[in-house]
């Protein structure tokens, strides 16, 4: 048997269904020999990597948290509307932009951690913080909403488009995002459970919050 | 009693005078004609008052920033270590800047004075640029056309459609109401809009991911063994077309729309049963190993898995 027909056969030998061709060749080469070898390694350590990890105890989480706010990249929590306000108050208006996306985003990134998303490793995983988090799940939209009707306000009377068919362009879309979005609180509203429908208004949230950053940043071409 | 007519006095001068006064009027009506035919022509043509050429030498990687408020941005590539470009505007009241920091060229389009009219902010770009350039286009209408070029591309538009073709490396298109067009793209292509369209034609992506909130998404072209493929939609068609060759692992839903899938899929067995609500159509299954995952989301909108014809 010659290598290339070994290695053709391979699949089969992994499966146990040798020749004695194919021991003799296994025997004799060295090279094939090994890589066989190799791939059988292969083989037995895969169902390994289908196994779910180990969940670490609590207290890595706790120490990774420590040294986080040691080093000053996780600060203590306060109310991510108190942070947006702060911030509105204090940023020049192009930098407000950015804010609302960024803290927008921040917002979205806890409203997913306090339901027990996966995308939140330091969240606390007892019984009585998920039912506290699903609780405050649908004020929390609804305080996105307000907050957006906010920034809205304030970002229409301030965006000069030069261009009105650019303007008109920001209006139309922006209709279409609160159009979509009241569709999608809606659905939620009669189908709580429903995930996707969740998924969607919060994914328009975030448009409109970036669509209003972006007609911010617009108003600045040219100044 | 009728009066002689009165010669002309061309006729009293001797034939080599004549022969000049003849000569000079022929001359000036070709003159009158020339002008008249380079006018029309001028007419025809876009009334480019502002033309600006430029090169700048450049190594490695150099990366090209654009900041346009309306016009055609056309970016190709080419073997020179150069960027060159040719911006063209109409009007005295806007201006076009362009600047070498180092590796990255700086293109700007700014207004000089407030109230400038749509039609004077225009102002389009002819782009030539190294393969491995990294770009960042931002173009609020008009045209933003990018063809073979490797590096990472950023185009962010309002209004303008985008057309890029055969192009690799990170793309990442943001559209608010601006049509996408992709033809035999490689790399990762990321694409958000909220009205806008998308169409992938022929890519060879192993990464995409295209969001719209009313716009279509069509995905014509080779599920990749091994690729990641996310189209999502509030409303309209997403569209994908695959063959029998193709190794995929599909799940597509539709909250309040329709699932037409004319894939072979087998029913998945080994993965939990994704229930997204009680009014969703929803399928999961694979064609073939199931080498590619492909997720297909809408909320309103139709989601069609068609046969590659």
């Amino acid at each position: 048997m010659q290598c290339q027909q070994f290695m053709e056969g391979a699949a089969d030998w992994m499966e146990g269904h040798w020749s004695s061709e194919a021991q003799a060749h296994r025997s004799a080469c060295a090279q094939c020999g090994a890589l066989l070898a190799d791939l059988e390694a292969i083989q037995h350590a895969a169902p390994l990597l289908a196994e779910p990890f180990a969940e670490p105890p609590e207290r890595v989480w706790l120490s990774v948290r420590a040294q986080l706010q040691a080093e000053g990249i996780l600060r203590t929590q306060r109310s991510w509307l108190d942070r947006l306000k702060d911030s509105f108050t204090l940023a020049p208006r192009p930098v407000m932009a950015g804010a609302y996306a960024a803290l927008f985003a921040a917002g979205v990134a806890l409203f997913f951690a306090t339901s027990n998303h996966p995308l939140a490793p330091l969240a606390p995983r007892d019984n009585a913080s998920q039912l506290a988090t699903t609780q405050t799940a649908a004020p929390l939209e609804s305080v996105y909403s307000a907050q957006l009707a906010n920034v809205e306000l304030n970002t229409m009377g301030s965006v000069r488009a030069q261009d009105p068919a650019i303007a008109d362009s920001y209006r139309q879309n922006l209709a279409i995002v609160d159009n979509f979005i009241a569709v999608c609180e809606k659905r939620v509203q009669e189908d709580p459970q429903n995930s996707v429908a969740r998924e969607y208004l919060l994914n328009a949230y975030q448009q409109k919050a970036d669509l209003l950053a972006a007609m911010v940043d617009r108003d600045t071409l040219g100044d | 009693m009728k009066q002689p007519v009165p010669e002309s006095s061309e006729n009293t001068l001797p034939l080599t005078a004549k022969f000049r006064v003849r000569s000079s009027r022929v001359r000036s009506r070709s003159l009158r004609l020339a002008s008249l035919l380079t006018m029309s022509i001028v007419a025809a043509a876009p009334a480019f008052a502002h033309r600006l050429e430029k090169s700048f030498t450049v190594t490695g990687r150099p990366m090209v920033t654009v900041r346009n408020a309306q016009g055609k941005i056309h970016v190709s590539s080419w073997k020179r270590n150069e960027v060159s470009i040719v911006a063209e505007h109409t009007s005295n009241r806007v201006e076009v800047d362009a600047v070498q920091r180092g590796s990255q060229i700086e293109l700007l389009t700014h207004v000089l004075e407030e109230n400038v009219t749509p039609a004077e902010l225009t102002a389009d770009y002819q782009i030539s640029v190294p393969e491995e350039s990294e770009l960042q286009i931002k173009n609020d209408g008009g045209n933003v056309y990018v063809e073979r070029v490797y590096g990472d591309i950023t185009i962010d538009t309002v209004a303008a459609t985008v057309e890029v073709q055969e192009i690799s490396g990170y793309l990442a298109v943001r559209t608010v109401g601006g049509s996408f067009l992709c033809r035999h793209c490689a790399g990762h292509i990321d694409f958000n809009s909220i009205s806008g369209s998308a169409q992938l034609l022929q890519p060879m992506s192993s990464n995409v991911r295209a969001q719209t909130n009313s716009g279509d998404l069509l995905f014509d072209g080779e599920f990749m063994r091994g690729g990641m493929y996310s189209l999502k939609n509030m409303s309209g068609v997403i569209e994908v077309r695959f063959s029998d060759n193709d190794s995929l692992n599909l799940t597509a839903t539709s909250v309040n729309g329709k699932v037409e899938n004319q894939a072979n899929l087998k029913p998945e067995t080994h993965r939990a049963l994704h229930i997204p609500g009680k009014f969703a159509n929803s399928l999961t299954g694979t064609l073939n190993e199931g080498l590619a995952r492909i997720e297909l989301t809408s909320f309103n909108g139709t989601i069609r898995i068609r046969k590659r014809e």
